[in-house]
């Protein structure tokens, strides 16, 4: 079957742009993003690993060192196995300081402008064999299948291909993070083409080449030692070097720490990924044996690297076409991401380092960034593609695999040292890398060199290290490691950490908690924007300003010296994601400065690190999880306390506004906490201020105006010794609890009020008792006076007298009602129909000239009854018609209303009167106050109904306006009616 | 007070599937199984088990304690 090489390119084409819409169709939202933050997709896309060399080089590899070739798989397996303490502490730091590569994670942890610079380098130089090796596939695998050697231009316009689509999926337009769900997407999908390719592939060995696998198991029975070559290297070859060396690339390959941690979508995916990505790579290897075993019983006359294309070349069923896009997705999603993790590694601790440095201030800094990635993508392509074209290898694939392997080991006693040691630094470190580098250099890549006749043999070193039959790979790696980690220790040893790479290591570590140190001398976000403005420009200044402020929700307006501190600590981590942890640092370093030894530093600190312990809290264990809930707990009592609190630091600045302090004050926490007491808004600021600076501690009944709202309040306060939270100060501040006592003094008046009440009932009953007794004497002595005399002016002044003392008994009368002397016991209560009550007053009220001249409109049902006194009920209802009457006008309406409900009885008293001022409205319950003229009210009525209405266990209220009055009774609904509405409700 | 997960077990569990995995395949006994005529598929084997008891592990919550 004769195949073109244009119909391939057109296939290489055609796959590229299938990925492409898989990415766009991601970034666009077509792909829901559950689908893309679900576990599967994230194992998938670290699927990344498998590139041409498992793809193709597998079976090579198995050809050569048998079994050997699972240990680049294995070794992942440990790595995944080892995540939860070896992977997650990674992806914690990477997410929370927004790094974006390897080289960020060390420079974020070894604190020296050269170490971002010195592993990007590495890196650079190590993945370029790397990068070859999958043009160099790519290329083989279009000659296996065309028969053609000729294909001078197949590797640069594969290259330049691969180099447009790796710009359109990570360097399209600029993100703020490094997160790009599109390439998730497309490095998923070419996983899963990969893998279901290379099952197709594994299948028709078995099957199409053998029958199946009773006959595979024939040929292996004729042929015995084909079993032999695969398990003799396990015991012979660098089994445990090449574990180790893939144990580091599983998470050390600049493509593989992009993919796991940079691009990680859904951080609980890792749980899932620990199994689940070995699995994948085991059913990725279940098919190099069976393959490997039908190349060799066909008897392919080509390299065994490409005897998964080879044994498909004679089939008619198109599966030769699934195999080449299976490779060629190998390599691309390799060449893809690899050069977009490293373009970020060059951009930020190379290219932007060298340009900051040179003072120019960038218009438009997100532009330049987003073209120099895009260049140095294409950079980064083309260095792969100029070691392919310069270096002869004629080793195998896996060879320039396992250069890269050793190299990217290189970083695993920095990363190491970044999680277990913190004394380590950053001159330890960089002597460990270049040791470790030049080991790797002088006897993995010189003889690469001397092969292609660019070094002269003169300079081969690795006889020095390469004795016996030992494998070349358990040199190298034995040696530059034993070279790195000894460096690392002994300059770590030798000398001493800065402040900065303390903290770091601190933040690095599970235990580590430092306080913020410092407060920001520039005290506004505006001057913010101002001072970063001189360095990333006036638009990008603003941009991350701004990005700060809503991810910490705080307001443009905002001075409180630790929130400003918080928010420069958070434009620095912003920052760290775009242009790199050290770059970063520095930029934040010279443009916001701090001032080192600063008051409010306490209130900074106490504050900072009760976010970072609420942050902190999930990965708290043991002992020091018991004392955070401890804590916590103690803090909760203290914020729910009844009483104000409010705490103060040695410069006054708040540090504890709690929820009754809230709640009295009104302040809210968000606007207290954190600023100066000066910055309290009025009466509050004063009225602290003056207990704060006076050397009372106590005062009691402090009277404290808010707005219409007249307060009393207890104030106490006390020192607080301070506590050892690494700050200096001469005094830990103060706490005040402020006590509200308006609500108490409420009640306190009222029930003096009630006792001055009780008083003048009991005067008043006394006072009626006595003039009771002399009343019915002069009430007898002017009968007696009247029947007595025939004269008709002494009869007349007997009458008046008679008169005069009936209306003293009419009062002495009320007053002993009032005063309860004649309460009946609710005992004595009975059934009692109100409309009954109600007509009986009117009968009563309509006997005077005023009451004659009334409409009175009675709405009452008959049946209607209430639990009460009959007669204290008409005394009620005449009194309020009396006051009816007297406030309207002849002819005006009166009416009475009833209605009632599940729970009480309500009756309405509406006139069409004057009505009550609204001043006098809250007195007229009151005993002897009246609207009336001298003579013509006592001031008792209205009081009496309320105690009547009182002893029916109701309320009474009144609205009143010009047009009016309305008196509303409220009395219980007596049992009969609310059975009847219970079962009628039933019923319905 | 809520009840914390034991503050080890997650590691403790971590490290023994690590010694386990390193006895399967960087042990003595990998020279073992290497050279005792085992069916071709047998390394798969180990393999799969080694991945069946880390997912066991995961599922049951062991572990990852974040």
């Amino acid at each position: 079957m004769k195949i073109e090489l244009w119909q391939l390119l057109l296939t290489v084409v055609a796959y590229l742009g299938v990925l492409f819409l898989v990415a766009y169709a991601a970034e666009r939202g077509l792909i829901g993003r559950r689908v893309l933050e679900h576990p599967l997709v994230y194992v998938l896309s670290l699927g990344v690993y498998a590139t041409s060399w498992t793809y193709y080089g597998s079976v090579g590899l198995a050809a050569k060192s048998g079994y050997t070739f699972l240990t680049i798989y294995l070794g992942v397996t440990l790595a995944f196995l080892m995540a939860p303490i070896l992977l997650n502490p990674i992806l914690r730091l990477v997410r929370e300081y927004q790094l974006t590569s390897l080289a960020d994670l060390l420079a974020f942890r070894f604190r020296n402008p050269l170490t971002g610079f010195l592993v990007t380098v590495f890196m650079l130089i190590g993945i370029l064999p790397y990068i070859s090796l999958q043009i160099q596939a790519v290329v083989e695998s279009i000659e296996v299948l065309t028969g053609d050697a000729r294909t001078g231009i197949l590797a640069p316009a594969f290259c330049v291909t691969l180099t447009v689509f790796a710009i359109l999926f990570g360097a399209r337009h600029i993100t703020p993070r490094e997160k790009h769900e599109g390439l998730v997407a497309a490095i998923a999908f070419e996983s899963a083409v990969k893998l279901i390719a290379l099952l197709a592939v594994g299948a028709f060995a078995v099957f199409g080449v053998f029958g199946g696998f009773g006959a595979m198991q024939g040929w292996l029975d004729a042929n015995p030692e084909a079993l032999d070559r695969l398990y003799r290297p396990v015991s012979e070859g660098p089994w445990v070097t090449l574990l180790l060396l893939a144990f580091c690339a599983a998470f050390l390959l600049p493509r593989q720490f992009h993919m796991i941690f940079v691009e990680n979508l859904n951080a609980g995916a890792l749980r899932h990924a620990a199994w689940m990505f070995p699995l994948f790579l085991l059913l990725l290897n279940l098919p190099i044996v069976p393959v490997l075993w039908a190349g060799n019983a066909l008897q392919l006359g080509m390299s065994p690297d490409f005897y998964v294309l080879g044994i498909t070349l004679d089939t008619e069923n198109g599966l030769w076409l699934l195999t080449f896009i299976g490779g060629v997705s190998a390599a691309s999603a390799m060449m893809i991401v690899t050069s977009l993790a490293l373009a970020s590694m060059a951009l930020n601790h190379i290219i932007l380092p060298i340009r900051f440095l040179s003072g120019d201030a960038q218009d438009n800094l997100y532009r330049w960034i987003l073209w120099g990635k895009r260049a140095l993508i294409a950079a980064i392509v083309a260095g792969g593609y100029g070691f392919f074209h310069v270096i002869d290898n004629n080793e195998g694939l896996v060879h320039l695999g396992l250069i890269s392997f050793v190299a990217v080991a290189q970083l695993l006693p920095g990363v190491l040292a970044l999680l277990l040691w913190r004394r380590a630094n950053s001159a330890g470190f960089i002597l460990g890398l270049l040791g470790g580098a030049l080991v790797w250099f002088g006897v993995l890549i010189t003889p690469l060199l001397i092969n292609s006749d660019i070094l002269t043999r003169d300079v081969d070193l690795t006889a020095l290290f390469h004795q016996g039959a030992t494998s070349i790979w358990t040199v190298a790696t034995f040696w530059s490691l034993a070279a790195n980690t000894c460096l690392l220790v002994l300059g770590s040893l030798l000398t001493r950490s800065g402040d900065e790479e303390r903290e770091a290591a601190e933040a690095c570590s599970e235990r580590g908690l430092t306080p913020l140190r410092g407060q920001v001398t520039d005290g506004s976000p505006k001057q913010f924007e101002k001072q970063l403005a001189r360095v990333i420009g006036p638009a990008a200044a603003e941009h991350e300003v701004g990005r700060a402020l809503d991810e910490l929700q705080m307001e443009r307006s905002e001075q409180r010296p630790a929130e400003l501190r918080l928010l420069r600590d958070r434009i620095e981590r912003n920052l760290s994601g775009m242009l790199g942890p050290a770059l970063a640092q520095m930029i934040v370093d010279n443009r916001l400065r701090l001032r080192e030894r600063s008051h409010t530093a306490l209130a900074d600190s106490i504050r900072y690190m009760e976010e970072r312990l609420k942050d902190s809290h999930s990965r708290m264990r043991g002992v020091v999880a018991e004392l955070d809930n401890l804590r916590r707990y103690h803090r909760q009592v203290l914020y729910e306390l009844p009483l104000g609190v409010c705490a103060l630091g040695p410069a006054s600045e708040i540090i504890i506004w709690n929820l009754a302090m809230q709640i009295i004050s009104g302040i809210d926490e968000r606007a207290a906490v954190g600023k100066s007491l000066h910055a309290l808004p009025s009466p509050w600021f004063e009225f602290l201020e003056d207990f704060v600076r006076s050397t009372d501690t106590h005062r009691y009944k402090q009277t404290l105006q808010t707005g219409e709202l007249q307060r009393s309040i207890n104030l106490h306060k006390a020192e607080i010794d301070m506590p050892d939270i690494g700050q200096q100060a001469e005094t830990g501040g103060q706490v005040i609890i402020v006590e509200d006592r308006s609500e108490l003094e409420t009640l306190e008046t009222s029930l003096a009020h009630s006792e001055r009440l009780a008083s003048i009932g009991r005067l008043a009953a006394g006072v009626a008792h006595e003039i009771g007794n002399p009343l019915t004497g002069i009430t007898s002595i002017a009968q007696n006076l009247r029947h007595e005399t025939d004269t008709g002016g002494v009869r007349q002044s007997a009458d008046d007298v008679l008169i005069q003392t009936d209306r003293i008994n009419d009062i002495v009368r009320t007053l002993l009602t009032f005063s309860h002397a004649e309460r009946i016991g609710a005992e004595a209560y009975q059934q009692t129909p109100l409309r009954h009550s109600i007509e009986e007053a009117v009968q009563l009220v309509g006997l005077s000239d005023a009451g004659n001249q009334i409409d009175w409109r009675i709405d009452c049902d008959a049946e209607l009854t209430v639990e009460g006194d009959h007669q204290r009920l008409v005394q009620m209802f005449v009194n309020l018609l009396s006051n009816a009457c007297d406030a309207s006008a002849p002819g005006d309406p009166v009416e009475v209303a009833c209605s009632h409900d599940m729970l009480h009885v309500t009756i309405r008293v509406i006139d069409k009167g004057s009505g009550v001022p609204e001043p006098l409205r809250e007195r007229i319950f009151e005993p002897f106050f009246t609207t009336k003229s001298v003579g013509r009210g006592t001031g008792l009525g209205l009081p009496l109904v309320h105690g009547i209405v009182r002893d029916h266990h109701g309320d009474i209220s009144v609205k009143s306006s010009s047009r009016g009055t309305e008196f509303v009774i409220r009395l219980p609904v007596p049992e009969s009616l609310a059975n009847v509405d219970t079962s009628a409700a039933g019923a319905a | 007070m809520r009840d914390e997960p034991s503050s080890g077990r997650g590691r403790d569990i971590v490290a023994i599937l690590a010694l386990l995995g390193l006895f399967l395949f960087a042990s003595p006994f990998t020279g073992w199984w290497a050279q005792a005529a085992f069916p071709w598929y047998f390394p798969f084997v180990l393999w799969g088990l080694l991945i069946a008891l880390v997912a066991i592990t995961q599922i049951l919550g062991h572990g990852f304690e974040d």
